[in-house]
């Protein structure tokens, strides 16, 4: 099955120059845009991450052989992941810290959409979640990395995350607001947002790992 | 010489929390901190063993407590955040505001 390949037209925030999806890998849901049903989100976020070296290693089968790749020690608390070959997982150190903050990131996002996008005319509104698996090309790197795509889409007026200024926190002075989208900065590896025939399209990118050949 | 003996008893309020903590929750702990301020106690301490996620509406309302009670001489401490949650409030520099402390035992001693 070949692969679409997906420029990255945007370029604000994103460090990809290019993407393309694994087939069989898209998840895609739409729900109302309910304050409530963020939840359900969460946890179909959750089993998909859970799911994602599965996805992976299926995906990349044809390679059949043990693949480990590197780790961003400081994002994952790790420094190896091992994908085998074949429909196997080994479970790693750090990589429940990846799902609880995958969720959060959308937790952020969606309910920005739906607290600030929507605000009061949420009734009747709906919000799409596409959850996917990626081969990236790192911008600086030229590194193909293995990636998590997040793609939120509204219909709410348009917003742009990667426009908001944002400081440093300053722990003399903590704030009591503007943690989200903080958060969603610092724990992406890139995002992109567009605006086009009346709807949000927010594209959150998180590496996975890096991909080595095989030896 | 005169010798006064009086024993002074700090009223430290205690919760703790199960669950979420988001922005569908977050009302909930902001009514205990209304609640606290109209007892006068002035000293929290929030036990989040049994907590499994914190959004940022959930770390907005821990940081305006916290400010509030210290405002009043007092203090918020957090007790038992579980690993990922405080992974994040190392990121946003929030160990560094919050006093966390593994057991209820150990954040009673300063107070």
């Amino acid at each position: 099955m070949g692969q679409e390949i997906k420029q990255n037209p945007e370029q604000q925030y994103g460090i990809w120059d290019w993407y393309a999806i694994l087939p069989g890998t898209q998840l895609k849901m739409v729900v109302p845009a309910r304050l409530e049903l963020l939840s359900l989100l969460g946890a179909t976020v959750r089993e998909y991450c859970a799911a994602l070296p599965y996805l992976f290693s299926i995906a990349e089968a044809r390679v059949n052989r043990s693949t480990t790749v590197p780790l961003d020690r400081e994002q994952f608390g790790t420094d190896t992941l091992t994908l085998p070959g074949q429909a196997a997982v080994t479970v790693i150190a750090g990589y429940s810290h990846f799902v609880y903050s995958t969720e959060l990131i959308l937790q952020e996002a969606a309910s920005n959409i739906i607290r600030h996008g929507y605000g009061s005319s949420q009734p009747g509104q709906f919000l799409q979640l596409e959850l996917s698996a990626a081969n990236v090309q790192d911008r600086q790197t030229r590194l193909e990395r293995r990636a998590f795509l997040l793609q939120l889409t509204d219909s709410a007026p348009p917003f742009d995350p990667t426009a908001a200024l944002l400081s440093d926190p300053n722990p003399q002075e903590p704030r009591e607001s503007g943690y989200g989208i903080y958060l969603i900065r610092k724990l992406t590896n890139g995002i992109s947002h567009r605006y086009e025939d009346g709807h949000n399209q927010l594209l959150l990118v998180r590496y996975v790992d890096t991909i080595q050949s095989p030896e | 010489m005169q010798i006064e003996q009086r024993e002074i008893i700090i009223t430290v309020g205690s919760l703790r929390l199960r669950g979420r903590l988001d922005g569908q929750t977050a009302p909930q702990l902001k009514e205990m901190w209304h609640y606290y301020e109209g007892k006068g106690i002035n000293n929290v301490l929030l036990d989040l063993h049994q907590v499994d996620f914190i959004d940022s509406i959930g770390i907005s309302t821990l940081v305006s407590g916290m400010k509030q009670f210290r405002a009043r001489g007092g203090d918020l401490r957090l007790v038992g955040l579980q690993t990922s949650a405080r992974s994040i409030f190392e990121l946003m520099m929030l160990d560094k505001v919050f006093e966390i402390f593994d057991s209820e035992e150990q954040a009673l001693k300063g107070f």
